[in-house]
């Protein structure tokens, strides 16, 4: 297959101007020039800035060393936070903009989406429009033409195709502005967000529209913030943050990372926890019945015996926790965990074999988890404590304490059989196989 | 290996029927006039747009492309001829503004038309690429037809004062062009010069302002004292103007030297002004 898009080692650097954003006054640039040769500082709030700071711009590198490639026929998606990018690769790949350094080159003719009804204007009706915007689009007038009515009856606007675009509603106004752009017949297509148009029953129509565009092997570049959108449509993901290619890989596992980063970044603790430690009255939905017992600790433990909240799926690792008996009692404790997936679903309890002592003293709880249990992914455990003869059977719960992530190292698993991709599941149990001759 | 050799051949070429676009900074596309070629389409879209447009919602509409000529010509003919009683070499004195006029009018309304042109259509070039060219150039165009209409003016005059036109005529689609290719020149830099300094907006308004008094619009040239002439002709609209009076009203003297100076000016801001706006043209999409 050839190849469509070669991106090597792209950068994009803006500089960004402190005193004035975007738009400079030649009063700025002479005084500037001005002020540097002559010497003396003038006391305007712009020296100030310059005499404060070594120079008054500053370089930001919006790409850097970016590269990749995209075979023909083949649809990607560009994924990542704000600021990661996203468009500044768009706008370099539709040539709206320049690089910095390195290079891309584009086989086929391109047509990008940064944007629905670029150049509609208000006073025109949406017959004008139509054949205005298809004309900024790189759309030949005839094929205007001959695509009309199926853009026109597309949109659903045939009634006021002759009534100024102004006096439409703002959901007429996008259905005739993205059925124009839905009609495009490039090699490339470059998407930037714009399939959120519309009422839902319009969006599912442009949904189909721009799978029915997406496929006949054309190539797809499409930058989105959902998943959803992007696993449908795109086999591999480019994850972009800060301008660095983080990774390109198969839709699913760069979703999936994406996801989780952006988790991590918006919740204000850390998913990795590998210990924790009960402080009374500070940590938050800790319960216990602190007639009989209280929990004071608990960690992680890997083969090594580090604590660590990174485990390797090919090894057991140890979840410890220690706790103290206030007195004697009379009836069965069990100490048990329960194992959470990243989404908060339980993934399954685990009890010992035999309760607990019931002794007044200070013991450790610990549960091995055999290797090959968890598939690679990120769990919490809640380690809890229970009597099943009192009315309310906790003892103590330490809801979300441990929280750890499985990792597959590479040819760790001897069951791959040359299978490179992901192995979803929760789970990835080594049961016993047999395969005989019948 | 292939990205070398499409950087050797300097741009697009062919392989296996598509074209391969290689995007690096400061290479300037080798096929930029095709490109242009390629988006002729939209240079008229954008500029039976802005025809479109700009007279809806007016009671009169397209009228107002011969009422304003109309009354500025008559205040000009009450002030300078009336009030003032400028000389007129024998001819209407309404004549003498009109011819005057009409291509100042053209000329100032496609310098500032296309000095305002990138910034007022930044939405467009910071979503879609084009040939940035395009959107000067549909404004000149814009112009082009404002002029024509005027034009039809000029017929109704010239038949109302029986000023019938002699073999000079035929040199008015040359001073056409040639104000054409000036305000054109002069406006690629003042366009490429707004995206970046937003002074020239200020700027251009003020000295097209200055120039209708500085330039022979409502008088006739030889009102200037001859020492005074060299650095009047400096102005190249002088030239211009003057060579529009002499080819439609068929005036016997004509400053040939201003002339001559008005086509070598024009054609040095043309040449260095396509320069300059390609070469920061790349630019546009960043800073605008």
């Amino acid at each position: 297959m050839s190849i469509a898009i070669d991106v090597e080692n792209l950068s994009k650097r803006y500089v960004i101007s402190h005193l004035n954003k975007g738009a400079r006054s030649i009063r700025e640039v002479v005084g500037g020039y001005f002020s540097k040769f002559s010497g003396t500082e003038s006391h305007t709030p712009i020296d100030d800035a310059e005499s404060s700071g070594s120079s008054t711009t500053e370089e930001f590198w919006a790409l850097r060393d970016v590269s990749f490639q995209v075979a023909e026929g083949e649809r990607i998606a560009v994924i990542g936070g704000n600021g990661a990018g996203k468009s500044t690769l768009l706008k370099i790949l539709s040539r709206i903009t320049e690089p910095t350094a390195g290079q891309v080159s584009i086989r086929g003719k391109v047509a990008s989406l940064l944007e629905v009804g670029t150049g509609f204007h208000p006073e025109l009706s949406g017959r004008e429009n139509i054949y205005l915007n298809g004309a900024i689009l790189g759309m030949p007038r005839r094929e205007i033409q001959r695509k009309f009515d199926q853009i026109v009856s597309f949109s659903g606007v045939e009634k006021f195709i002759d009534t100024p675009v102004k006096f439409y509603s703002s959901g007429m106004y996008v259905r005739l502005a993205f059925s124009v752009s839905a009609w495009l017949d490039p090699d490339i297509l470059i998407v930037d967000e714009v399939l959120s148009v519309g009422d839902q029953a319009f969006q599912k129509k442009c949904a189909e529209r721009m799978k029915e565009l997406t496929g006949d092997g054309r190539t797809v570049i499409f930058v989105s913030h959902s998943m959803a959108a992007v696993k449908s449509m795109c086999e591999r993901a480019l994850y972009l943050k800060n301008g660095r290619v983080i990774s390109f890989s198969p839709v699913e596992a760069a979703a999936t990372e994406y996801i989780r980063t952006v988790m991590m970044e918006t919740e204000q603790r850390q998913w990795h926890c590998e210990r924790f430690e009960v402080v009374q009255g500070v940590s938050e939905d800790y319960q216990e019945n602190s007639e009989y017992c209280t929990c004071t600790e608990g960690w992680i433990e890997n083969e090594s015996a580090n604590q660590t909240s990174l485990l390797r799926m090919d090894q057991n690792f140890k979840i410890r926790v220690s706790y103290e008996l206030k007195k004697d009692l009379d009836m069965e404790v069990v100490p048990n965990f329960h194992f959470y997936t990243e989404d908060g679903a339980r993934f399954f309890i685990s009890f010992p074999e035999h309760p607990a002592p019931q002794l007044k003293g200070k013991y450790i709880a610990a549960c091995e988890v055999p290797a090959f249990l968890m598939n690679v992914g990120r769990f919490s455990v809640m380690p809890v404590l229970s009597s099943y003869k009192l009315s309310n059977t906790v003892l103590f719960a330490v809801p979300n304490a441990l929280r750890f992530e499985v990792v597959e190292m590479p040819n760790s698993d001897s069951r791959r059989h040359g299978w490179s991709g992901d192995i979803p599941g929760l789970a990835r149990p080594r049961l016993d196989w047999a395969i005989t001759s019948a | 290996m292939l990205d070398t050799a499409s950087q050797f051949l300097g741009g697009v070429f062919s392989v296996a029927e598509l074209d391969v676009l290689v995007l690096t900074n400061g290479v300037t596309i080798k096929n930029y006039w095709r490109d242009i070629w390629r988006h002729r389409e939209m240079l008229f879209f954008l500029a039976w747009r802005d025809i479109l447009v700009r007279y809806k919602q007016t009671v009169v509409g397209a009228s107002w492309v011969l009422i304003r000529p109309l009354l500025t010509m008559l205040v000009f003919t009450v002030v300078f001829g009336r009030i003032a009683n400028l000389p007129s070499n024998n001819m209407p004195y309404s004549l003498l503004v009109f011819t005057g006029l009409l291509p100042w009018g053209f000329f100032s309304s496609a310098l500032s038309d296309c000095s305002n042109s990138l910034v007022s259509n930044a939405h467009l070039l910071s979503k879609v690429y084009f040939p940035r060219l395009i959107v000067p150039a549909s404004t000149l165009l814009v112009g082009l037809v404002d002029f024509a209409i005027s034009c039809s003016l000029l017929v109704v005059l010239i038949f109302w004062y029986g000023y019938f036109p002699t073999w000079k005529i035929l040199l008015f689609p040359v001073f056409t062009v040639l104000t054409a290719v000036c305000a054109f020149g002069l406006g690629l830099w003042a366009a490429a010069l707004t995206v970046r300094y937003r002074d020239f907006r200020h700027l251009v308004p003020f000295f097209l302002q200055l120039g209708v008094y500085a330039s022979p619009v409502g008088y006739a040239t030889n009102l200037i004292p001859e020492k005074w002439r060299v650095i009047y002709y400096l102005n190249p609209m002088v030239g211009i103007i003057d060579g529009f009076r002499w080819s439609i009203l068929g005036e016997e003297n004509i400053y040939w030297t201003g002339v001559l100076f008005a086509v070598c000016f024009s054609a040095l801001v043309l040449v260095t002004g396509l320069r300059f706006f390609r070469k920061s043209e790349a630019t546009f999409a960043d800073v605008i």
